[in-house]
């Protein structure tokens, strides 16, 4: 056989794929590299793939789509004691990255009932519980003899900490916490794996002593008997009910009636009650951002990856679809021909990468901070934190779209369930609302913003932060795009630190103006929401750019360079045009401009095309991953939808109780009547 | 006491009362603009009411708790129970009232009667010969037997010529052979088809003596009467779960050499003789009137889920609570926040502007049937065509958008399915594929407004018809501050301007060599754009001639406010193209943005009552966070705990192996 450089084609597979994989140029191996920032990553991935496919006790025994909720738990804790066992012979545990690929893998995107074991109550004990209470709880937690969750947000309170209503009363005399919901609102919901898997719980309370509270604490707390599993008295506790997606995960609420736990199950890492009821202050209150810049550093990455499996199942049906003539003598052509198509695929594949490293900048960013802070230097923390809560906001919404689009892409059979891809979207977009609200999250970035138009309103451009630092610089008087045609992309960047200047600064001027008008700060504040939010918006969209600019870049391949600086333009003329409105308001571009980007879109989605299929393949999903008929790396997808269909729910009879009940007994009802 | 907002009860959430309280106009003759007649409104409160009264018409238990087969049996229970009452209920001929009956009491998941009544029979009526009515048309209507209708394939979805299942003749049984050559001739998709229907109106290309006559509609016994098994020679089954519509059985349907009798040829139109001559129509066809007929009320059903969704969220979000602006001592309501108002307003006037569009489309569509019948002039139906082509595609997809939006705007909750918002888009965004993809339909708009700048470049601009007549306007600067007729001046120039450059740049690769149909291709994005910008076009004059024939005062007055919203709002996101041809200023652009803003805040007070005005019930909405009442929280609870997980404290999962596997790590 011919050695191609796209490694996914195989004999057998449908023609039309392999045609498109026949034309990559660059080696789908070596970009996954790219994709999953080094070579032995990359084969990392492919190899516990491969060891995954030689363990038939890990495959989904029949497809998500066709389980009850009730069963698709059940098939996720079956898997999951596998895992327990033979987790050792298949990754390296202490690695994440390995540890991610596996549960995406065997486990999938819909959750599982331990998923909040790992990312939350283990860390919260690490990081909250005093080494004695480590040596009580972690131990067992690492070693699964107890299944663990964290409790937060109420049913009437979201991230706003300070308003949680649950309430943990200190007893002086019996030196117990009575762990208290006062009202309907003060219910625990949603914690995921609350529900019906935990027996244990991290739970945020206010702690009230000696009728004085002082603020939301964690208190450890068991919530069921080991051995039957019941809830324990004064407990309330059971699943929140079905979602748009994630149902796999039983999502809880939870309510205390006078629930008393030891004084000793209130987490004392940092904080301390002394037996008569004395607190202990932490030595030195300080904000704590760390923990939720690496979860929203660690989404982006997450985010690609969900983009990129519907871009993946997408763009393989486009090359097998065949639909309509362009030319009236010709055979029908494959989907993927049509510029609208093209249109609505590639631009994605360009924010799949470019999300993919702007996650991985983030999270180097990240590691960086957390080096600095030891030596006493916080200053790139606020900067970090600030980029985040844009990144999480722009990148969830644009996955968003992106997933949908692509789905709407595979026309009807992409909303069957056989597509998967309406699961990934699911799924995907709950981040738009989880780890922080995309708006209360675009604002937060926004008042870093504001705080640095300030510094440079009163002439201290010097201390911006260097994330920033742009802001306050001066623009060149336009945009010099189509003039200099070989400056690489620096004219596109200079043109989106414009925009991003510009409304940066005016929506700063609107809020300032209301507070010089008279309006109270947060009244000025909310009136100038929404225009803080679009600056807040261009900032990231600007990071975003300077990311992939960066990373395309410092990339040896040439071949690889090449392919991924096709897709660079693409995404600076696409995300340009977007924008475009803020760039034209104040002539910084030009109409002729404007053409010239237009044109330069069209000619990249031209330039992509023979790529296309293999810029998808290069993250080298499994189908055991993506669970999809349609984006089977085979092809094969019409033999197989109907297999799936077949092997469907309601296909297990011929007459379904519908028809035996209500329809057949109409039916001759009307019939006799008529032969009356 | 009398409000002006009708839904106000005692014991309702103080919150919600507050908001209604402020209403500026009765909501009753609001709703009388939105349902096109105060006969109409009066009449869906009405059946609203009596389906109140009778308990067996309300769910057993919430749909999202159900499996698909417990839906279908649901929907199917709500059937038989209709059944008996149909006529004290509605006025059985008055498809209006039979369409609000069923929203209230099925639902918007689909039922095994769905294409029945919108497909099958509609069939028979216009397909099917005097003799041939006779024989199933009664059967149907009195449902002795249960239809649907099959015609896309599993590899072939709008492209009828491309349908690949054969309907051979064969003279000497007279009988038609119906097959399935390849697996991608399976029928695939039809509603109703996989397990409820026995018999299905078949598109199949029809051969005789070797030669193709293309497709044909032929009636077709599917599965026996009596024991509703598929008949021998006929594969028929579900296609599996999909996005949404779970209460509809979608079907798939092979045939392995099934012979049917001549006359289950539908031959109101051509004839098959039992020599096997063919006779053709006398005039070749009626063409796209039932496209056109679906397409006109896709505008006013799309409508109607955002509004659905949009009264869920608003309400909400006057009784949701979080984070504080300048009283310290109690948290705001959500709606306060300009960002929560910017998420939700725009909409609530894309909502009245597509319902709008949708009265006014089925109303020419009727008109139009009538020049059509009265006297054969087909001419306003091809315009028609057109604009619902572009119509469906831009309304489906901002509702979807809206939708999410509305969704995302009740924060977590909006994600549980006790908000029923996921549901709403499944079923609405399905509308972006089904009845012509999406891109499809803007690109036959194109060829309408591409043929137009043709004839304007030829010199015929008195050729154009009334909705293109915009064409030929010259550029003039337009001063906005003098009301909606400058905001139509500049989207009529900036439309006009994208139809020309489209067409430009496909002339241009013309002249460099493509054919026409492959420059089509290379420009095809750009004429998408044109159509849109098109299509909005309509959508905002459509608005403001509605809200000029409105005589209430204070009912005009809220849906000015609501229009001054949605002309900023929708000019504001085609912006970039009035800039980059110097139509508009950036001057002119702050006056948008003031303007946008401070709608907002106009519109505030009434947010609440204007999406009461749309008077869904809570049995039609479906949403705990929806509710009426405002009653919330602890509706939320009740559900949550009656759903299935919670039927059980331990579940399977933990005693099969979360247990054994904590036991082990013990050991």
């Amino acid at each position: 056989m011919v050695n191609y450089l796209n490694k996914t084609i195989q004999p057998g597979d449908n023609p039309d794929l392999t045609e498109e994989r026949a034309t990559a140029t660059f080696n789908t191996n070596d970009m996954a590299a790219q994709i999953y920032g080094a070579e032995k990553r990359a084969r990392r991935r492919r190899e516990i793939t491969a060891k995954i496919a030689t363990m038939p006790e890990l495959h989904d025994s029949k497809p998500y789509p066709f389980m009850t909720r009730e069963e698709k738990i059940l098939e996720s804790a079956r898997k999951l004691t596998i895992l327990t066992e033979k987790m050792s012979e298949i990754i390296d545990p202490t690695d994440a990255a390995e540890l991610y690929h596996l549960n995406n893998e065997v486990l999938g995107l819909e959750g599982n009932p331990m998923a909040l074991h790992g990312v939350m109550f283990i860390p919260a004990l690490s990081a909250q519980a005093s080494d004695e209470q480590q040596a009580k709880w972690l131990t067992r937690a690492v070693k699964r003899e107890i299944i663990g969750t964290y409790a937060q947000t109420e049913l009437g309170h979201g991230t706003n900490l300070q308003n949680l209503e649950t309430t943990a009363t200190y007893d002086v005399a019996t030196q117990e916490f009575v762990l208290h919901t006062p009202q309907i609102t003060a219910l625990k919901w949603w914690p995921g794996n609350l529900g019906k898997s935990s027996n244990y719980a991290v739970v945020v309370a206010h702690m009230i002593i000696k009728g004085k509270n002082y603020g939301p604490h964690p208190f450890m707390v068991q919530l069921r008997d080991e051995k039957t599993h019941a809830p324990l008295p004064g407990v309330t506790v059971g699943d929140i009910g079905p979602k748009m997606a994630y149902n796999i995960v039983d999502n809880g609420f939870l309510g205390f009636n006078q629930y008393r736990i030891p004084r000793t199950n209130l987490l004392m890492r940092h904080t301390k009650v002394e037996p008569d009821g004395t607190y202990i202050k932490p030595p030195h209150a300080k904000i704590n951002y760390s923990a939720m810049v690496h979860v929203r550093s660690y989404m982006l990455t997450g985010q690609a990856i969900m983009l990129a499996m519907s871009l993946t199942i997408a763009t393989r049906y486009s090359s097998v679809r065949r639909q309509g003539q362009i030319d009236k003598n010709q055979p029908e052509v494959k989907v993927l021909e049509y510029q609208t198509q093209q249109h609505r695929l590639f631009p994605s594949i360009a924010r799949a990468y470019a999300f993919q490293f702007a996650g991985a900048e983030t999270v180097k960013l990240y590691e960086r901070v957390l080096r600095e802070m030891k030596d006493g230097n916080v200053s790139l923390m606020a900067d970090l934190h600030a980029l985040t809560s844009g990144l999480k906001s722009v990148v969830t919404y644009q996955t968003g779209e992106g997933i949908e689009q692509a789905r709407m892409a595979c026309g009807g059979h992409g909303y069957s369930m056989a597509s998967y891809i309406s699961e990934i979207y699911g799924v995907a977009i709950g981040g738009c609302t989880y780890e922080g609200e995309n708006m209360v999250m675009l604002l937060q970035l926004a008042r870093y913003l504001v705080k640095s138009a300030a510094l440079i309103k009163s002439g201290q451009s010097s201390q911006l932060g260097p994330l920033v630092a742009y802001l306050g610089a001066k623009s060149e008087a336009t945009s010099l795009i189509d003039r200099v045609p070989n400056s690489g992309f620096t004219e596109y960047v200079k043109t989106f630190q414009h925009i991003a200047r510009k409304q940066t600064l005016k929506a700063a001027e609107k809020f300032f103006g209301l507070m010089e008008r008279g309006e109270k700060r947060e009244i000025a504040w909310n009136k100038s929401s929404v225009e803080l939010n679009r600056a807040s918006r261009l900032h990231t969209r600007l990071f975003i750019v300077e990311a992939f600019v960066r990373r395309v870049n410092e990339v040896g391949d040439l071949t690889i360079k090449e392919a991924l600086t096709d897709l660079l333009h693409l995404h600076v003329n696409y995300e340009l045009l977007d924008c475009a409105t803020y760039a034209l308001e104040d002539g910084f571009l030009s109409s002729t401009q404007l053409d010239y980007i237009r044109d330069q879109v069209y000619l990249y989605l031209g330039k992509i095309r023979p790529n296309a299929v293999s810029l998808c393949d290069a993250w080298e999903f499994s189908d055991i991953e993506l669970r999809s008929v349609l984006g089977r790396r085979d092809g094969h997808v019409y033999q197989n939808l109907f297999e799936w269909a077949k092997s469907s729910p309601l296909n297990k009879t011929d007459v379904l109780p519908s028809v035996n009940q209500y329809l057949k007994p109409m039916m001759e009802k009307a019939r006799q009547g008529s032969k009356l | 006491m009398s409000f002006l907002n009708k839904e106000i009860c005692d014991g309702d959430n103080p919150d919600l009362t507050e908001e209604r309280r402020t209403a500026t106009f009765d909501t009753d003759r609001m709703a009388q603009v939105i349902y096109g007649s105060e006969k109409f409104a009066a009449r869906r409160r009405q059946i609203t009411k009596s389906i109140s009264r009778i308990p067996a018409l309300q769910d057993t238990k919430p749909l999202a708790f159900m499996t698909r087969e417990e839906k279908i049996t649901e929907a199917c229970r709500e059937l038989d129970v209709l059944s008996d009452h149909w006529e004290q209920l509605i006025y059985v001929n008055d498809e209006e009232e039979a369409l609000h009956l069923h929203r209230e009491v099925i639902g918007m998941e689909g039922h095994p009667f769905a294409l029945h009544e919108t497909m099958f029979i509609p069939t028979l009526v216009s397909q099917a010969s005097d003799e041939q009515q006779e024989k199933w048309l009664g059967r149907a209507r009195k449902r002795e037997i249960i239809g649907c209708y099959a015609q896309t394939e599993l590899g072939h979805g709008s492209n009828l010529r491309k349908l690949e299942t054969t309907a051979t003749y064969s003279p000497s049984t007279q009988e038609f052979i119906l097959h399935t050559p390849t697996i991608t001739a399976l029928k695939w998709w039809p509603g109703a088809l996989g397990k409820s229907s026995n018999y299905a109106i078949v598109m199949a290309d029809l051969v005789i003596k070797n030669k193709s006559y293309g497709p044909h509609p032929f009636i077709v016994q599917l599965r026996d009467e009596k024991t509703h098994q598929p008949l021998p020679g006929i594969t028929v089954g579900d296609i599996g779960p999909k996005m949404a519509f779970n209460g509809a059985d979608n079907g798939f349907l092979g045939f392995d050499h099934f012979r049917i009798p001549r006359g289950n040829l539908l031959m109101r139109h051509n004839r098959v003789e039992p020599d096997g001559s063919y006779l053709k129509p006398p005039h070749a066809k009626i063409g796209y009137s039932s496209m056109v007929k679906v397409r006109s009320r896709m505008a006013m059903d799309q409508g109607l889920f955002m509004a659905q969704a949009l009264v869920i969220a608003v309400r909400y979000s006057a009784v949701r609570r979080q984070g504080f602006l300048e009283d310290k001592s109690q948290e705001v309501k959500v709606l306060d926040y300009q960002t929560q108002q910017h998420r939700l307003f725009p909409s609530i006037a894309r909502v009245y502007a597509f319902i709008f569009c949708g009265l006014e489309t089925i109303q020419l569509y009727e008109k139009l049937i009538l020049d059509v019948n009265k006297n054969g002039d087909t001419s306003g139906m091809a315009d028609l065509h057109s604009l619902t082509s572009g119509l469906k595609s831009v309304v489906t997809h901002f509702t979807g958008q809206g939708i999410e939006q509305a969704r995302m705007a009740c924060g977590g909750h909006g994600y549980s399915m006790a908000s029923y918002i996921s549901e709403i888009y499944g079923v609405a965004v399905a509308g972006c594929t089904y009845e012509g993809e999406n891109m499809v339909m803007l690109l036959q708009c194109a060829r309408a407004l591409v043929k137009a700048v043709e004839l304007v470049e030829e010199g015929h601009p008195e050729k154009l018809s009334p909705m293109m007549a915009y064409l030929t306007k010259p550029s003039v600067t337009v001063d906005l501050t003098v009301g909606p007729e400058a905001y139509v001046k500049i989207f009529q120039l900036i439309a006009k301007k994208q139809a020309f450059k489209a067409t430009e740049q496909l002339h241009k690769f013309m002249v460099a060599g493509d054919s026409r149909d492959v420059a089509w291709n290379k420009s095809a994005v750009e004429l998408t754009k044109a159509s849109r910008l098109h299509t909005r076009l309509y959508i905002l004059k459509t608005f403001i001639r509605r809200v000029e024939s409105i005589t209430d005062i204070s009912v005009k007055a809220a849906l000015t406010d609501l229009l001054n919203l949605h002309l900023n709002y929708e000019l504001l996101d085609v912006a970039s193209y009035a800039l980059a041809d110097g139509i508009m200023s950036s001057t002119q652009m702050d006056f948008i943005k003031n303007q946008l803003y401070s709608s907002l805040e106009k519109i505030r007070p009434n947010a609440v009552s204007l999406m009461d005005s749309f008077q869904f019930s809570d049995l039609q909405l479906r949403s705990v966070l929806g509710r009426r009442d405002g009653h919330v929280y602890q509706n939320l609870f009740e559900w949550a705990k009656s759903s299935p997980l919670n039927q059980s404290e331990v579940l399977p999962s933990v005693t099969q192996y979360l247990k054994p596997m904590m036991e082990k790590s013990k050991l």
